[in-house]
């Protein structure tokens, strides 16, 4: 992956090879990315939309990567900062806190396969039920299983809080499931 | 459930997404960037031309005050001159009788005192312009002078020493001069 970064890095640094090094990059990371947005936002129109919109930043502003991060790191703190953005607009549309909560929950039963687990789908609702901060060191540290050192470079957190913020969303999800799981 | 593990559960994305929707999303980058790059190039070459035009009209405006400037200064210095003097020839025929010889000497003193600034300014002036220019502007600037002061002047002069002769002298004057027709009937 490293080697690949690099020649990412080198191509993008060229104006005459960016678009080429996009393409490369978009090859790379356009699926981790997605699906770091998705579970955060839900709905599939808008994590495309951020998707892209990360993609067109990362083009305009590769200036200012300084490389003293990895090249997915500053990929992830984009896509997050994106999409923290669009959650705080649609919690804007919404009158409270339980209202905005309530509305992902909704979001995430329309938005999975017909044949998704039960306890799959408890488990996206009881990641929506979380925090923003709690909710995102989950899923990436989760799903994306990222090393605590890359999270605090990304969410800006030390490595102390990112751990005791993924143990109380842990322990908050399991309770969420234990008492809505039905079979 | 009671012994439930999240760390145990199979990790799965269960939304659903559309097929290959990954290449439309490459397609729309690439052309939003490729259309933010025209737009680019277009604003700079706006800003470009515009930049120009800001200087082009700068100047002509410049040059335009500058004008405006010289030709209204010299007007007012023009204005200023005949109309003063004007009113100071009025004002010394409106004055009492005993009092008009030494108005009009004064008069005199001032308007020969005009004459040589307008002689100043005139050759002031007449170093800061072209010959055909200048020329152009005395032969509309002469005759104007010459109706309005010169014979003003002269009247009043001729008044002046009317005034200051005693009936007496008048008298012995006209009788050596022939008889002017003209002259009796205007008296």
């Amino acid at each position: 992956m490293k080697s690949k970064e690099s020649e990412i890095i080198e191509l993008m640094q060229n104006e005459r090879t960016r678009e080429k090094g996009l393409r490369l990059l978009m090859d790379a990371y356009q699926s981790r990315l997605y699906w770091h947005i998705r579970r955060m936002i839900v709905d599939h129109d808008l994590a495309q939309d951020i998707l892209q919109e990360t993609f067109i930043k990362v083009y305009q502003n590769f200036h200012q990567f300084k490389q003293n991060s990895l090249l997915y790191t500053w990929l992830y703190r984009i896509a997050t900062n994106e999409s923290l953005q669009q959650l705080n607009k649609m919690k804007k549309m919404q009158k409270t806190d339980e209202d905005a909560e309530y509305y992902l929950q909704n979001l995430v039963a329309d938005n999975v396969e017909n044949d998704a687990d039960e306890i799959q789908i408890l488990l996206q609702k009881a990641i929506q039920s979380l925090p923003e901060k709690q909710k995102l060191v989950f899923t990436m540290r989760y799903y994306d299983e990222l090393p605590y050192e890359e999270l605090s470079k990304i969410l800006e957190m030390s490595v102390g809080t990112l751990k005791t913020n993924y143990h109380y969303a842990r322990q908050k999800i399991e309770d969420y499931i234990k008492e809505n799981y039905e079979a | 459930m009671k012994n439930f593990d999240i760390e145990k559960l199979e990790r799965k994305n269960i939304y659903k997404t559309p097929e290959n929707f990954f290449g439309e999303v490459q397609e729309n980058v690439l052309n939003e960037i490729s259309s933010n790059r025209k737009t680019e190039r277009k604003s700079a070459k706006i800003l470009y031309l515009s930049r120009n035009y800001a200087v082009a009209a700068s100047l002509v405006l410049l040059f335009g005050a500058a004008a405006f400037w010289q030709i209204n200064n010299q007007n007012f210095i023009n204005t200023n001159t005949s109309d003063s003097l004007k009113t100071a020839v009025i004002i010394t025929e409106n004055l009492p009788e005993k009092q008009k010889p030494q108005a009009y000497q004064t008069l005199k003193n001032d308007i020969e005192e005009a004459k040589t600034e307008t002689t100043e300014n005139t050759v002031k002036y007449a170093e800061s312009k072209p010959q055909k220019t200048l020329e152009k502007e005395i032969e509309t600037v002469t005759p104007k002078t010459k109706k309005e002061i010169i014979p003003s002047t002269t009247e009043a002069q001729f008044e002046q020493i009317m005034k200051e002769l005693p009936n007496t002298e008048i008298a012995d004057i006209g009788k050596g001069a022939e008889q002017d027709v003209y002259l009796d009937l205007y008296y």
